[in-house]
């Protein structure tokens, strides 16, 4: 039997038109641009809660551009981080561990908080240091 | 009772009991018409006015020069209405439904082009019933009563399907009941005539052919 | 402060969950939730800090599909996170206690926590006969809600059942079936509905309960957030309903092309539910996606609502027999009345005499 026959496609997403939003999102990302510059205030967008559809999400990640880092975060699934060509406006993505999307942020900031190490983990990483240097000189297997 | 409960409430006891009292209104008021008879011709009698009759349906269809402006937009709304109920897509599902037959409806954006040319059109008449003296005197209450019944579900068809307003399952559900409220006058005010008129006119045709007069 | 933080670290280390794990989650249940970014911060505070929420979960005319959804996301899930911040105190199908050892450690927690515990509900409250057709450890469940809801500090209906009736008190309802609301009117309630509802609505409330309080509700008292919309507002196929382009059976050229499936029953335009953006199975599919029209699970009386293959703008019952029933009594009173009128007429025509000049008073030449 002919197999490509039975395919059957249907359209589980219909790509939309782009709105035009883009531009006033841009102007948005100058404001804050310019505040952080300013008095470094930094700001978070949660693009979900705005009027973009997926289009307008590619168009705009295409305007904006790549920079120089990239990061992923593994953590119940993956969080892809990049800094965009615009120094300072970062593109955030949170995965699930099936990799669906579960928000997708931009943060006009020197450094997204989430990748920082906390000082709180930082003092505790004193102690795990210590222990695993113990372990070490004990000569056990680690 | 919430949005809901008002929708289910239209689609099933409302439209039961509408359905009902049209159905049975304008059969009893056909019988009753049917049952009056015919006045016995006392002059001789000067042909079977079968042609006239048919004649007279089809001559009282036409346009006449007298108001034409009125007259175009009672045209209008008559046949944007016959196309609105007929061929609206959702409306469509509901014949099939009632009737087990089913033809094709047509573009939403043909359906919203009659619809908005007939609110128009019904507007315009409304108007001329204030502004001309003469048909102003004319009108009485149960005129105005079966304008609104007729607007009302044109206008709530409208703004359910362009989510205007209030919410889309009330304003379904207002719609529904509009039309609930249409059926229901049917029978019982000058509505009637929208199975009536055939009748009215080939009696008249054919009254008038019997007696020699020309229609 | 310094307390606090190390009971963050202290408690998010108890649980084998990174700080970062944690952020990650705050951060998307803000965003499905359409809080303010800010808000993640907040609530990842507010969530730590919170003592183990004390929970009671009842179980009423249920069939545990809600239990199923919330708990069965492959795991670990972001979602199932929120376990990890609750005290579930008593849940039936969940807790390793049973018999009278289930019900002591209800009646303990609502003893401690007396005003402060967070009653979730699933299932309807049979109230026919006494509530009599739903016991557990021989008492009623009206009994047992009414209990349990006078010291609750809010009440969380989960599931269409909880918060509507849902199946069992589809018609005929012979058990007398009602929602919580229709019993509990003192406390605030959420109602949660769906058959069942999206696991992450079910955390994503509970974590705004943790954290920031009740969150903002509707007339039926549903999350805004997620029951603002309904599933056709956000359906992918919303253009070609918009131009009328439908499919007619679910083999159809239509069909294969994606078409709406408002002619073959979808519920969507009149379903308040966020199927269509959260969408099912850890957002991989919804029932418009894979083919079939929406049921309207999560509006009240869905069961009831006419049938789940007929449009919308159908009605509810049998329209065609009702149509041939009024032509009939129609036709049957339309002979009897011309029948009167005939017989009126020729009586009259019997009594018609005629009229003379001398009945006038005239004189006949
Ligand atoms: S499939 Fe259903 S929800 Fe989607 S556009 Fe059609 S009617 Fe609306
Ligand atoms: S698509 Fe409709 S029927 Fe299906 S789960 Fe969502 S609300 Fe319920």
């Amino acid at each position: 039997m002919n197999s490509s026959k039975l395919a059957i496609e249907i359209p589980l997403e219909i790509a939309e038109p782009t709105t035009g939003m883009v531009q006033a999102v841009l102007r948005e990302l100058l404001e804050h641009v310019e505040l952080l510059a300013e008095s470094g205030q930094q700001h978070v967008i949660d693009l979900t809660s705005l009027p973009l559809n997926d289009s307008d999400k590619r168009e705009l990640e295409n305007v904006l551009g790549k920079g120089e880092i990239s990061v992923t975060l593994s953590t119940l699934g993956d969080s892809r981080i990049i800094e965009t060509g615009i120094n300072g406006i970062w593109w955030i993505k949170h995965f699930s561990p099936n990799e669906k999307l579960l928000a997708e942020l931009i943060e006009i900031t020197p450094f997204p908080e989430i990748i920082k190490s906390h000082p709180d983990d930082i003092k505790q990483a004193v102690f795990e240091l210590k222990k695993l240097i113990e372990i070490n000189e004990s000569g056990e297997e680690v | 009772m919430n949005e809901i409960e008002l929708l289910n409430w239209a689609r099933g006891p409302g439209l039961a009991y509408a359905t009902i009292i049209m159905v049975f209104g304008l059969t009893l008021r056909v019988f009753e018409i049917l049952s009056l008879g015919r006045a016995e011709e006392l002059a001789e009698v000067r042909g079977t006015g079968v042609s006239d009759g048919w004649k007279m349906i089809l001559k009282r269809s036409l346009p006449e020069p007298r108001h034409w402006k009125l007259i175009t937009a009672s045209y209008i709304f008559h046949v944007g209405l016959l196309v609105v109920i007929f061929f609206f897509i959702p409306h469509t599902q509901l014949f099939r439904d009632v009737f087990g037959i089913f033809w094709s409806g047509w573009p939403n954006y043909v359906i919203d082009f009659f619809t908005v040319l007939s609110i128009a059109a019904m507007m315009y008449t409304l108007v001329s019933r204030f502004v001309d003296p003469t048909r102003r005197i004319l009108s009485k209450m149960s005129d105005y009563f079966a304008w609104v019944v007729t607007f009302l579900p044109l206008v709530t068809g409208y703004m359910a399907f362009h989510r205007l307003g209030i919410d889309y399952t009330t304003m379904l559900a207002v719609h529904i009941l509009s039309v609930e409220l249409l059926m229901i006058s049917l029978p019982v005010s000058k509505l009637t005539h929208a199975i009536t008129f055939t009748m009215a006119r080939y009696y008249t045709g054919s009254t008038n052919g019997r007696r020699g007069i020309q229609s | 402060m310094s307390d606090n933080r190390q009971q963050l670290a202290g408690e998010l280390q108890r649980h084998g969950i990174s700080r970062r794990t944690f952020l990650k989650f705050c951060t998307s249940m803000a965003s499905v939730m359409a809080l303010p970014p800010a808000a993640a911060a907040e609530m990842a505070e507010k969530l730590v800090k919170i003592k183990r929420q004390s929970v009671i979960w009842l179980s009423f005319q249920e069939c545990t599909g809600c239990t199923e959804s919330i708990t069965r996301a492959d795991k670990p899930s972001l979602e199932s996170l929120i376990f990890d911040f609750v005290s579930l105190d008593y849940h039936h199908t969940l807790q390793a206690a049973s018999g009278d050892a289930a019900e002591l450690a209800r009646e303990q927690a609502m003893h401690d926590n007396a005003g402060k515990y967070i009653l979730v509900v699933d299932g309807s409250i049979p109230v026919k006969d006494g509530g009599i057709y739903s016991t557990i450890a021989g008492m009623t469940n009206l009994d047992m809600l009414e209990q349990v809801a006078k010291d609750a500090a809010a009440i969380v209906a989960i599931g269409s059942c909880a918060a509507f009736g849902g199946l069992p008190k589809a018609s005929p309802n012979p058990t007398g079936a009602v929602a919580v609301s229709d019993i509990i009117h003192d406390k605030p309630i959420i109602n949660i509905p769906g058959c069942p509802p999206i696991p992450v609505v079910m955390t994503g409330v509970l974590a705004h309960v943790l954290t920031f309080g009740i969150p903002e509700l509707d007339d039926m008292g549903r999350p805004k957030a997620f029951y603002g919309d309904t599933i056709h507002d956000r359906c992918y196929r919303r253009p070609f309903y918009d131009r009328g382009e439908f499919a007619k059976s679910f083999d159809d050229d239509g069909a294969r092309k994606g078409w709406c499936l408002y002619e073959i029953g979808c519920k969507g335009p009149t379903t308040h539910n966020a199927c269509a953006t959260i969408k099912w199975n850890n957002g991989t599919s919804f029932p418009i996606q894979s083919g079939h029209g929406c049921l309207g699970c999560s509006e009240p009386d869905f069961w009831d609502a006419g049938g789940f293959y007929k449009a919308i703008s159908t009605g509810i019952g049998n329209p065609g027999q009702w149509a041939t029933g009024a032509l009939a009594a129609g036709v049957a009173a339309g002979l009897a009345s011309a029948y009167l009128n005939k017989s009126t007429k020729s009586k009259a025509e019997k009594n018609h005499q005629e009229v003379t000049i001398e009945d006038m008073g005239g004189k006949h030449e």
